[in-house]
């Protein structure tokens, strides 16, 4: 077999070349405009923004910082340009249900007008009122009314009077009502003087008295209906009075809204509503004698900001497109149920709470109305009741306000009904992909509702054309912070930096939010260095400065393996032990670090005893790696007879949980070297998975593993024998740090593709691994000579220890 | 024409039976009580003809609201009274403390107008409503009698008196006449207009009795509006006292232009105020 050759430095790091941009800084460039390396979450979101079918609403997937909102926020701020303003929406009160406001549309920007207008002629209405209810004619023809009740009733009385007087007695008042009495110079008689007339008399006067009384009782029973009379026209007057008096006024409102029959019907029931209710809009009056008798309360009426029945006729503007060019877009930063659909106010009166439709407030899907909405799903699902209430007015089609406290019975008081308005609005959701896929899962509704995925990438390719949009966004976001412009070398210092992120040198990194921090980060290291311009050194040391402040931790492993607290070779030789490597991840920063893995092999059943597994320190895709390790060992050297061993595996001082398989190939280096008994090369760290057939696969974070060990032998110091192991095929993932490629070209360091497990262990041994011959046996002076010789002794003597046992 | 200390009204009476009218008038009578720092007295009359009625036993009470036809006798008109009488010095206690006026009230029994002409004596203004418990705009017999009877400056209320209306004034040149330019004075509230009608047989007199006036008014320093009248009867007046929208009318109580009957007339027309000064 043909041994491995080391990677080439131009192998390790694919170096962006300034020399390709054209320019000199970023300030020579064009903006872009574009939104760059997200081409399916374009036509997506274009697609979701020309479709008008109900439920195309836009879901956009990828992690944060994908640039999701401002993607979405631009192509909906591009299309509602071109779109006019939606209408202008207004609450008024019903005056056939008082709990439930009417909702009037008007074309945007008359809505404001209308309130003005209403506004104006509730001014009006009370000034038109008082001056008509107190003008001579009001007061005449009331007057003139009562009076005729009045004169009425007296004629009536004295008419029975003069009768009464004809026939000696007189009407007298009672406290409890009238009575008629035998009267003689103004006095009643005494019961004596009674007495002492005529007994023909007495009984005439008697006879009198009751025939009068029966006609006092007649007049007096036909009171109450001259009273209701009274009433009737007095109401009848008020109505003529206030007809007269308001009827110009609306009915000019009425021409000037012609076109709108919602408005019209609205003026008419105020009409009506004015007409039936004039007196209360006037100061008070007690009705008795149609004046203000008591001058202080009728100050004090006069002296109320608004008295209440007014209040009815105002307008509640709930939506206004006055000053709106084009459709909404609107982002809800906090969608709460209310901030979502709106809410109804209270204030507190005399320590009640109360309401009326003036109250009401919009709710983001009343602004978005005829336009867009953006919401982040996570902020959303974060709110109680907030995404139900969403997706039933995306499937009603209208925008209803209900009260949470009333809906869940934990308040009850005055609330009201306000009549639901007709939505067509555009949603757009923002979230993670676990977000859309869980919602998918687990909500019929939301696949019905939201039919348009955009899906943003988390990378994209890195081609010259790639590298120059690259180059021209960074100018873009730079002037957009308003950074310094940044030079060719800084742009291609970025680019290194962006294709290291996403950790492959075929591929940049399209979180946008995190290269942004890097350009302000680098602007400030600028400044701090005095350049006008950003340069690479800049980029640079703002990368290193953020590594320095995330890697105190890392430093503190480094130290315990460099002081010999965490054992670690990195020299020498030693059967059954070798350098494995793992990453380590925190917050947003991930380092390497090596971790030495022994195998220790005995007699045994053909068990793989992974120690981290049985403690469970392991998670399931190690203890997956492990076993496979089993599948290939019994295949390749036993396959017709029993795997006769014991073998136990362990990350040695690892105190936490391990997972992944890309220990895999590192483990079964280290079983070969304890059955075969070949010691392996302690300068070498290894990382891959491995398959059941011995192949080495890839596996992530092949950059930081690197470096992890890489430090670890520069603090000791290099010995030029020192190197990594690594799958051949993550080699296209390799964008290690300048100083690592500085030290491979000095070949103080190396860098080894390795495609399968016997390129690997030929290299860690210096012990050739050996082909099969064609029964499958391989020479003795060869690794998997040796491992299968050593496997076949085990497989023996474990037969001859089982016979006497039989026997026995 | 100097108010003598005689002249002063130093104790109001103000009769009582617990009507809008009455009560209406109480409150006018302890507006003057505390403007002229006066004494309150205020007279239920219990009317002694119920009694009577009341033990003839050949009439029934017809309910004035009800129209239900009810026996009547002593102890129910009795009761009746004395709750009215409690009402009426309630109303009176209430008004004359909270402004802190001297006042007393006493009940007596008889035929309201002689009684009330008996308690004047004790007074030196009766303030009165126009008609008592009936709803009538037409003058009751009470005032009826006072008006014509009454020894005393009496003021006949019709309902609330309105503030800032004007108060007008008849001035004839007789000492009534004087005495009522100087009651105007009194009974007027800063502000109020203040009208003289001057009334005399023909224009000569009443340019002489002008002069007079005016003389007055400069010394008392007020701006009255004036009036001619050469030729006055109660349908004049009455037209004169509605084209102001008068709120009180102060005229001599006895004089030779307005007889009684016209004088009476005169109050069944006008729904005013009006005080006669005697």
């Amino acid at each position: 077999m043909a041994s491995v050759q080391p990677l080439s430095s131009s192998q390790l790091f694919k170096r962006c070349n300034p020399e390709q941009f054209d320019f000199n800084t970023t300030a020579d460039l064009e903006d872009l405009e574009d939104i760059i390396g997200q081409p399916r979450a374009v036509e997506a979101v274009a697609f979701g923004i020309g479709i008008n079918q109900e439920g195309y609403n836009i879901f956009a997937l990828g992690p944060s910082g994908a640039g999701k909102r401002s993607l979405v926020t631009r192509f909906f701020e591009q299309r509602s340009r071109n779109e006019p303003p939606p209408s202008d929406w207004c609450y008024v009160h019903n005056f056939e249900q008082d709990h439930k406001p009417k909702a009037i549309q008007l074309p945007a920007g008359m809505g404001l007008q209308f309130q003005k207008d209403m506004d104006q002629l509730v001014d009006e209405l009370r000034n038109a009122l008082s001056s008509a209810f107190e003008s001579d004619e009001y007061r005449a023809r009331r007057q003139a009314v009562e009076e005729e009740f009045q004169e009425k009733q007296e004629k009536e009385l004295e008419e029975l009077k003069q009768h009464a007087e004809e026939h000696g007695l007189t009407l007298l008042r009672t406290p409890g009502g009238l009575v008629f009495a035998p009267v003689k110079d103004g006095e009643v008689l005494s019961p004596e003087d009674f007495q002492k007339l005529p007994e023909d008399e007495q009984k005439q006067l008697q006879e009198h008295v009751q025939h009068l009384q029966e006609q006092l009782q007649q007049v007096l029973q036909r009171v109450p209906s001259w009273q209701r009379d009274l009433r009737t026209r007095t109401r009848e007057l008020n109505r003529e009075t206030t007809d007269f008096a308001v009827g110009d006024l609306i009915e000019e409102l009425c021409r000037k809204y012609a076109e709108f029959p919602d408005v019209v019907e609205y003026l008419n029931a105020v009409r009506d509503d004015v007409i039936k209710n004039a007196k209360d809009f006037l100061p008070s009056d007690d009705g008795q004698e149609g004046g203000f008798d008591n001058p202080l309360a009728a100050l004090m009426a006069r002296a109320r900001p608004e008295p209440s029945p007014l209040i009815r006729y105002r307008v509640n503007l709930l939506v206004d497109h006055q000053s709106s060019e084009g459709a909404p877009v609107i982002y809800e930063d906090n969608p709460t149920y209310q901030n979502l659909i709106g809410r109804v106010d209270h204030i507190a009166q005399m320590g009640a709470l109360t309401t009326d439709f003036r109250l009401i407030k919009p709710g983001s899907l009343h602004q978005a109305n005829g336009g867009y909405l953006i919401l982040d799903t996570r902020k959303l699902l974060q709110q109680p009741y907030s995404y139900e209430a969403l997706k039933r007015a995306l499937t009603s089609r209208q925008v209803s306000i209900e009260s949470l406290g009333q809906m869940l019975s934990l308040i009850s008081t005055v609330s009201l009904e306000p009549e639901p308005i007709p939505l067509d609005v555009k949603v757009a959701l923002l979230g993670d992909r676990m977000l859309y896929y869980l919602l998918s899962q687990l909500d019929p509704d939301f696949r019905e509702l939201f039919k348009v995925q955009a899906d943003f990438e988390e990378q994209m390719d890195r081609s010259q054309e790639g590298q120059d949009l690259y180059a021209r966004l960074i100018g873009t976001l730079a002037r957009k912070e308003e950074l310094r412009p940044f030079d060719r070398g800084a742009v291609a210092c970025v680019i290194d930096h962006s294709a290291r992120m996403v950790g492959d040198s075929e591929k940049l990194s399209t979180q946008f939010n995190e290269i942004t921090d890097l350009l302000r980060e680098a602007d400030y290291w600028a400044s701090q260095n005095g350049n006008g311009v950003v340069q690479s050194g800049d980029v640079q040391k703002a990368i290193n400065a953020n590594i320095y402040r995330a890697d105190r931790a890392r430093e503190r492993i480094q130290e315990a393996i460099l002081r010999k607290t965490v054992l670690i070779d990195t020299e020498g030789e030693k059967i059954g032990q070798l350098n494995g490597l793992s990453v380590i991840m925190l917050g947003n920063f991930s380092f390497g670090i090596p971790s030495r893995i022994t195998a220790r092999v005995r007699m045994g059943k053909g068990e793989v005893i992974d120690i981290e597994r049985e403690v469970e320190l392991s998670g399931p895709i190690h203890s997956k790696g492990v076993m496979i390790l089993s599948g290939f060992l019994g295949a390749r050297y036993a396959s017709d007879r029993p795997l006769s061993l014991t073998a136990s595996l362990v990350f040695e001082q690892s105190y936490s949980t391990v997972d992944g398989d890309s220990a895999s190939s590192a483990e079964l280096y280290a079983l070969l070297s304890a059955i075969s008994g070949v010691p392996i090369k302690q300068s070498f760290a290894v990382t891959g998975s491995v398959n059941q057939h011995g192949e080495v696969q890839a596996i992530g974070g092949v950059n930081e593993k690197i470096e992890g060990y890489f430090d670890i032998c520069n603090q000791r110091g290099l010995s030029g024998e020192q190197g990594v192991l690594i799958p051949a095929s993550n080699v296209k993932n390799l964008m290690v740090r300048s100083d690592v490629v500085e030290a491979i070209e000095a070949g103080k360091f190396r860098i080894y593709p390795i495609e399968s497990i016997d390129q690997g262990i030929e290299l860690l041994t210096g012990v050739p691994a050996g082909e099969p011959d064609e029964e499958g046996n391989y020479a003795e002076n060869t690794i998997n000579g040796l491992v299968q010789a050593r496997l076949a002794e085990l497989a023996e003597k474990r037969e001859e220890l089982s016979k006497p046992s039989k026997e026995g | 024409m100097a108010d003598s200390e005689e002249e002063k009204i130093r104790r109001i009476l103000v009769a009582l039976d617990a009507s809008p009218h009455s009560l209406a008038a109480l409150k006018l009578a302890a507006e003057l009580a505390a403007r002229l720092d006066a004494e309150l007295i205020g007279i239920y009359v219990e009317d002694i003809n119920l009694f009577r009625l009341a033990e003839l036993q050949i009439s029934r009470e017809v309910g004035s609201h009800s129209a239900r036809v009810r026996e009547i006798n002593s102890q129910h008109i009795q009761r009746q009274l004395r709750a009215q009488a409690r009402r009426a010095r309630q109303a009176l206690a209430l008004i004359a403390e909270s402004a802190e006026l001297r006042w007393s009230f006493r009940t007596t029994r008889g035929l309201i107008p002689i009684e009330l002409l008996s308690a004047i004596d004790e007074a030196d203004l009766v303030i009165l409503g126009k008609a008592g418990w009936s709803r009538r705009r037409q003058l009751g017999s009470t005032a009826q009698t006072l008006v014509v009877q009454s020894p005393r400056h009496t003021l006949i209320i019709q309902s609330s008196v309105r503030m800032g209306r004007p108060v007008m004034v008849i001035y004839d040149g007789s000492d009534a006449g004087k005495k009522a330019l100087e009651t105007a004075l009194t009974l007027r509230e800063d502000g109020d207009p203040l009208i003289i009608l001057i009334s005399a047989q023909n224009a000569e007199k009443v340019e002489r009795l002008q002069i007079d006036v005016q003389e007055w008014a400069k010394q008392k320093r007020v701006k009255p509006e004036y009036r001619w009248l050469t030729a006055v009867d109660e349908a004049v007046l009455a037209r004169q006292v509605w084209s102001v929208d008068c709120g009180i009318l102060i005229l001599p109580g006895e004089s030779e232009f307005l007889p009684s009957e016209e004088l009476l007339e005169l109050l069944n027309e006008t729904s005013c105020a009006v005080f006669l000064v005697r």
